[in-house]
């Protein structure tokens, strides 16, 4: 079976389903039973009220929420959950990350209103800007509690002359942007692009809300953290 | 739940903030703007934003069970 005409049942069990006949109901659960096993998934359309073409682009979806379509709601989540959970996984615990992605979704069904508005507003980018966000000021808060850190700092080169770091990023820019979103966390990222664009650390502690010390922790973490993985290159 | 709204318009380390938030509102689009694609290939910070996002799919994992009921649950309590 195509899995159009999967596709093309599932829509029909659906239309079926406002029947109250056990039989009918009974018949369904078993073929939805079949179709997951043979693993089939839905195609995530939910189908029109005035019984148009089904909704396939997350505008429509959102707009289709907010007026009152539970289906709608769940193909956002179903369309995007995983891969926000997955990205908040990269960099804090699983139960942190499955907040952070209820969060992203929440504030988008929140402010829905004001994203339609946006013509040119991605659903997609909205919510992965939301939960990194959230991944942000949970390092920003996390970096504050941390007396240790305090103390790490004050070892670290002070906030004088261009540091020898930026001339390397600067450098190796290409190279190391995929490294970055790969093995630093956004609020380091955020961090050494504000180093990349010439900025000192008390200019870049000033509008990301730390200290000038943090600044320099993390612009060392970042060091230690691509100076591991380019040093095989033969970059000190 | 507590939870932050701000979508943060500005974005650390962009040269050109305003472009730079057009450009993280229309990530995924499949097209630019000329001048959007033009800032793009110059500026650092969109392109670690863009690069962030075409991984998404990279690390994705399956929602666990019961995730969507308690967005349910949580949209319910706003």
């Amino acid at each position: 079976m195509t899995s159009l005409d999967d596709d093309l049942l599932a829509l029909t069990m659906q239309q079926t389903s406002a029947s109250s006949a056990d039989a009918v109901a009974a018949l369904r659960d078993a073929l939805w039973r079949r179709l997951h096993a043979e693993g089939w998934k839905p195609a995530l359309h939910p189908t029109r009220a005035d019984g148009g073409p089904p909704i396939d682009d997350d505008r429509s979806l959102l707009r289709a929420f907010i007026h009152g379509d539970t289906h709608a709601f769940g193909a956002l989540v179903r369309r995007h959950g995983g891969d926000l959970l997955g990205y908040a996984m990269r960099w804090v615990s699983k139960d942190q990350a499955e907040d952070f992605a209820q969060i992203g979704f929440l504030v988008l069904f929140r402010k829905a209103a004001e994203v339609l508005a946006k013509p040119d507003q991605e659903v997609r980018a909205y919510v992965f800007t939301v939960v990194r966000n959230e991944v942000c000021s949970t390092y920003r808060r996390d970096l504050r509690r941390q007396e240790l850190l305090e103390a790490h700092a004050l070892e670290l080169v002070p906030d004088a002359g261009p540091d020898p770091f930026d001339l390397i990023l600067q450098r190796e820019r290409a190279e190391l942007l995929p490294l970055l979103v790969t093995h630093c966390n956004p609020l380091m990222q955020d961090v050494v692009l504000m180093a990349l664009a010439g900025k000192s650390n008390s200019e870049i502690a000033k509008a990301l809300d730390l200290e000038t010390k943090h600044v320099a922790v993390l612009k060392h973490r970042a060091r230690v953290t691509l100076s591991r993985i380019i040093a095989p290159k033969g970059e000190p | 739940m507590t939870f932050h709204e701000d979508t943060s318009p500005s974005k650390p380390g962009c040269t050109n903030p305003e472009l730079g938030s057009a450009l993280s509102r229309r990530l995924g689009s499949t097209a630019l703007p000329a001048a959007l694609a033009e800032h793009l290939q110059h500026c650092p910070a969109c392109q670690l934003e863009q690069q962030t996002f075409d991984s998404l799919r990279d690390s994705a994992v399956e929602l666990p069970p019961g995730f969507t009921t308690s967005l349910r649950r949580a949209l319910g309590d706003l």
